[in-house]
């Protein structure tokens, strides 16, 4: 039971990581901070997203909602958590407005979420026409065109006046955010996929893009503890920021941080 | 407790599995090796939902590409079945290989053409310097990445330096962002603060 030394810097960075958000969470619970973290972040993308609703309502027609195929049991599990989030928020909203969504997921272990996050919204409005058939699951991550396909079929649009697509999705981004182009429907697209990315970008003025979608939590519901998880990140950012900038003038200079280190005798 | 117990669970096993990782990597490989036999179980949960989904849509709405969903479901199953007591051999693989694939196939290489059809609806409804530069950036790099002798000698350096110094460069560094907010969201939920198990 001895760490090896990569098990040493990883047990290292966990711990760091865990104090530093305690420290921050304690100051965002007692008050004492400002939103400034959240504002980092460019807002367009989730404005429109909040719109939807809205617009959805305006037209008569109701949202869908797919979220990615990326697996609670794998690597892009925080991706989902964050679509998840946003997609709890979007749901309140047009549950309480009288058009529930459609939902369509792209793996297993997101359609339980999903299901929850519906049919608690309708316990909450004391609605009684909740069905687990409400959210799709539509294909397994391995067949990324089968997932973007069967969304698309899904997407009526005399049915649907807002279509959005926010978790792990890859270059099949292509083909449903075409299909939603070309069906006049309003979008949002959000991944972390940076193929799915460049997409996102061709089809809609303010796409989420990468760490922006991961920040659905802390800009939708500002809650505390999100806010802090923001913070963090910024602060880690600026850590990774500072050792790539010493490495860099180090490698200038002819030397590295380890040799560095040896000469100092830490 | 309803909500406590979830969390208690989540994090309990959460922690567990981050600290075998560093000292009893095996432990860690149980924990994993439960999550994916549940996440088995609602996979054919899911499939039995989208049935469901699609034979409303057929019976209801009288929706052919649901009844071709329906069709397409159902005859690869029976494929499954055939294979599993050998009146068939591996006619799932062979599916997969012959209809899934090559549409799979297709659609990667007419990626580029449909971003570059999307970049240009996009410059025509909001003319900004960034949709422009986008549409700049994939036209040269359609235009120099043509197998012609006489591009490869002009662009053809242009390119690898493009591609290693600007595209590599705005590729990590999106990546770093993902990378530091993927961490700080699993630790959150390590931790419970983030509890998207309990609505």
């Amino acid at each position: 039971m001895s760490l090896t030394p990569d098990s040493f810097l990883l047990a290292a960075i966990i711990a760091f990581v865990v104090v530093s958000y305690f420290l921050l969470r304690r100051r965002a619970l007692a008050g004492n901070e400002t939103n400034t973290a959240v504002q980092a972040f460019p807002r367009p993308g989730f404005t429109q997203l909040q719109e939807q609703v809205g617009l959805a309502v305006e037209s008569g027609r109701r949202l869908h909602l797919s979220l990615g195929r990326g697996g609670l049991e794998r690597a892009h599990a925080p991706t989902s958590v964050a679509a998840q989030h946003a997609a709890d928020t979007l749901i309140e909203a047009s549950v309480r407005s009288g058009t529930p969504p459609d939902l369509s997921v792209g793996d297993a272990t997101l359609l339980p979420p999903a299901q929850d996050a519906l049919q608690t919204n309708y316990e909450a409005r004391r609605r009684l026409d909740y069905e687990p058939e409400q959210v799709a699951f539509v294909a397994p991550h391995t067949a990324p065109i089968a997932y973007a396909t069967g969304t698309a079929v899904l997407i009526d649009p005399t049915e649907i006046g807002s279509a959005i697509v926010l978790g792990r999705v890859g270059r099949e981004m292509a083909y449903l955010a075409e299909n939603n182009a070309r069906q006049d429907i309003t979008q949002v697209l959000g991944t972390d996929d940076p193929e799915g990315m460049a997409v996102a970008v061709a089809y809609t003025p303010s796409p989420l893009l990468g760490e922006e979608l991961l920040a659905a939590e802390a800009t939708l519901k500002e809650s505390p503890d999100a806010l802090a998880g923001l913070q963090l990140q910024n602060i880690l950012r600026w850590v990774i920021v500072l050792l790539l900038l010493t490495t860099a003038v180090l490698t200038l200079l002819g030397l590295d941080l380890a040799t560095l280190l040896r000469l100092t005798g830490t | 407790m309803q909500k406590r117990l979830p969390a208690l669970l989540a994090i309990t096993i959460g922690l567990l599995t981050v600290v075998s990782r560093l000292f009893v990597p095996a432990l860690g490989g149980i924990f994993l090796q439960w999550g994916s036999v549940i996440a088995a179980v609602v996979l054919i949960v899911g499939l039995l939902g989208l049935l469901a989904v699609h034979l409303r849509r057929v019976t209801q709405q009288r929706n052919p590409l649901s009844l071709v969903v329906v069709v397409s479901f159902l005859t690869v199953f029976l494929f499954g079945l055939t294979d599993l007591f050998g009146a068939t051999n591996d006619w799932v693989g062979q599916t997969y290989t012959l209809i899934l694939r090559p549409l799979e196939i297709a659609f990667a290489a007419l990626l580029a053409f449909i971003l570059l059809a999307a970049g240009l609806r996009l410059v025509r409804a909001q003319r900004t310097i960034w949709s422009l530069l986008f549409i700049l950036s994939a036209l040269f790099v359609l235009i120099a990445s043509l197998p012609l002798p006489i591009i490869r000698t002009t662009v053809g350096n242009l390119l690898t330096l493009y591609n290693e110094i600007v595209i590599m460069a705005g590729m990590r560094g999106i990546l770093l962002g993902i990378t530091l907010a993927t961490m700080v969201i699993a630790v959150r939920i390590l931790l419970g603060s983030d509890q998207p198990y309990n609505k």
